[in-house]
């Protein structure tokens, strides 16, 4: 976790590049700055890092103030990736890696161990790629090291200035898909600079967009989408993008949350009092932290007429029928009509049950897209 | 076999009296060997001691300069001045300034000569070092003195030892004028040569010591590719 408290940086010139800065980035979140040059977002960065010293306010790491920690010590447990690459030209790759490390005394054994664990990550051969110098690497292949040399030692917090800034399109696209699949493997606290909205709006869990080094707007990408706070954020997005289809949207922000559950082994009886009690058509079966599936009334009702009420829930035939909640609605409408269920589970990237999409409540979630203030009267979420 | 078809092709040439002081030079290199590798070993000393002191100095003074202005601007001065004065003038003034004659003020005169391609290519070397690099390195908690052992120097190395080539090659020049306040070298053989209106003696002084510096150049030209980093090379 990173916390802002009223961090202002004022630079020698007189420039006041950040100005009371108020923020949290919560541990595991994937935080975008954004904003057109000079709004301060780098300043931001290179302060947390303490590559730059805030003039007032204090950041805090982890809980503890930057400032009482030595700035060498700060940044081994925080990884960097800047839009340069700066992979070192005279190290191999394995050496490149293994900066942080050794800067911690780790052993031969322990830095090769790391190098060859972080390369599969990323799907590149250690046998190939080890000994390779970055001259040989093309520029995707030397920013994804470039990531990796920052996850060396495994810290909590990942700062990335516009790491994808000098690569082509294309290489910017693959290696977007790639930081997010790394992110769901690695969750860390990530703090990333860019001033491009696509970028920003796909990779965000949640987007602060600065101007003059205040503060403009923090929220998920979608609601930055749907609800820009005033002119500068909605020009700054772009009138293109606005025009978002209902169907574009995460399905996290529209689920239904806080589905009741029943445990494995409870009676059909159990399930079906509880449906009543929660006045729901659904129950997700969990075991503990697991989620086995979704009980429906109806299938409830399909084995009450087949003449077999009693029994475990586990027993019953479970709707598996699952979506990520980072998926738009669009794969979540597909999925149900694929699986030809009435209702998706929708899990995490821990495949825990965060919520569902059933297909009674699709009206009412693409009305509330579509004409937000009308839908207000609607309630989609369960309390 | 060397000397016959340099001999047959300066007698193509036509040029009879050089070639005649060549056949000279030669005969001479037969009758004053022990003098000539007695003169040899002091014009390596006249290069050696001084570079090698240079390259003492220099190397840290460079790196200082890179850090704190207060040493850039007065050691890079200083180095440009001590090369800017003609080196037979820097070498004569020796004498006024009281270090006398002999070795010790050739070595000193050498040395103000040896210390600016090396310093400035320290400087230009390190200050060379892409920044990105640097911020790299500082955002990954390098210290100071690791960011220069670990990046900074292995990259600037190859211009640091370029500096050393080219200090090395001017030195041997220079040392021959050393002889004119009785430093000894290859030098001896020019003056007394000049003096005597011998050519055979002149070459003496001056074919050796071009070789020296052709040879030296080659072998610091490998030295400089043997110390550039790898990864500079793919």
């Amino acid at each position: 976790m990173v916390v802002f408290e009223d961090v202002t940086k004022i630079y020698d010139d007189e420039t006041v590049a950040v100005d009371g800065l108020n923020l949290t980035v919560e541990h595991g979140e994937f935080m975008v700055f954004i904003g057109p040059s000079g709004c301060g977002k780098t300043t931001t960065l290179q302060m947390t890092n303490r590559l730059k010293e805030p003039t007032s306010g204090r950041i805090l790491v982890g809980g503890r103030d930057t400032k009482e920690m030595k700035a060498v010590d700060l940044r081994r447990g925080m990884g960097y990736v800047i839009q340069e690459i700066a992979l070192f030209p005279h190290m191999t790759v394995a050496e490149n890696i293994y900066v942080v490390p050794e800067l911690l005394g780790w052993s031969k054994q322990q830095k090769v161990d790391r190098a060859r664990e972080l390369l599969h990550l990323v799907d590149l051969d250690p046998d190939i790629y080890m000994d390779r110098y970055p001259m040989e690497l093309s520029g995707g292949q030397q920013q994804r090291i470039g990531v990796l040399r920052a996850l060396a030692v495994d810290p909590d917090v990942l700062l990335m200035d516009e790491p994808f800034g000098g690569l082509d399109p294309l290489t910017r696209d693959q290696l977007h898909e790639e930081l997010k699949q790394l992110q769901d493997k690695v969750n860390k606290t990530i703090i990333f600079v860019t001033h491009d909205m696509d970028e920003a709006l796909k990779l965000a869990d949640r987007v602060t967009l600065m101007r003059d080094g205040k503060l403009v707007q923090v929220d998920t990408p979608e609601e930055i989408l749907r609800n820009p706070n005033d002119e500068f954020v909605a020009n700054f997005i772009g009138s293109e993008r606005r025009l978002i289809s209902p169907l574009d949207v995460q399905v996290r922000e529209v689920m239904l949350k806080g589905v009741p559950t029943i445990g494995p082994e409870s009676g059909m009886d159990d399930a079906l009092r509880l449906m009543q009690e929660k006045d729901t058509d659904y129950l997700a079966v969990n075991d503990g932290d697991q989620f086995l599936g979704m009980l429906s009334a109806h299938r409830l009702q399909v084995l009450r007429l087949e003449g077999d009420p009693g029994g475990q829930v586990k027993d019953a035939n479970l709707i598996n029928a699952t979506v990520d909640s980072r998926e738009t609605m669009m794969t979540a409408v597909h999925r149900l009509a694929e699986s030809q269920e009435h209702v998706l589970g929708v899990i995490n990237r821990k495949g825990q049950l965060v919520g569902a999409i059933s297909r009674g409540w699709l009206p009412d979630i693409l009305a509330k897209e579509m004409w937000p203030k009308e839908a207000a009267g609607y309630e989609t979420e369960e309390s | 076999m060397f000397p016959q078809a340099l001999y047959s092709a300066l007698t193509l040439t036509a040029n009879r009296t050089f070639t005649e002081s060549l056949m000279r030079f030669f005969t001479l290199v037969g009758t004053r060997g022990d003098d000539l590798r007695a003169a040899l070993g002091q014009h390596m000393m006249l290069v050696l001691i001084p570079v090698g002191i240079a390259i003492v100095v220099s190397i840290p003074l460079g790196i200082l300069a890179t850090r704190y202005r207060a040493v850039e601007i007065p050691a890079l001065g200083l180095a440009n001045i001590g090369q800017t004065i003609p080196s037979l003038a820097l070498i004569a003034l020796m004498i006024p300034l009281g270090l006398g004659i002999g070795r010790r003020p050739a070595y000193v005169a050498l040395l103000i000569y040896a210390i600016l391609p090396i310093l400035r290519n320290t400087y230009t070397g390190i200050a060379g070092v892409d920044p990105s690099l640097k911020r790299a390195a500082r955002g990954m908690g390098m210290t100071d003195m690791q960011m220069l052992l670990k990046v900074e120097l292995p990259l600037a190395f190859p211009t640091i030892m370029a500096g050393i080539r080219t200090s090395t090659v001017i030195i041997i020049g220079t040392a021959v004028l050393a002889a004119y306040i009785g430093g000894g070298g290859l030098g001896q053989f020019i003056v007394t040569g000049l003096g005597l209106v011998r050519d055979d003696l002149i070459l003496l002084g001056a074919i050796p010591s071009a070789l020296l510096a052709i040879v030296a150049d080659l072998i610091l030209g490998r030295v400089e590719d043997w110390v550039t980093p790898r990864g500079l090379k793919v």
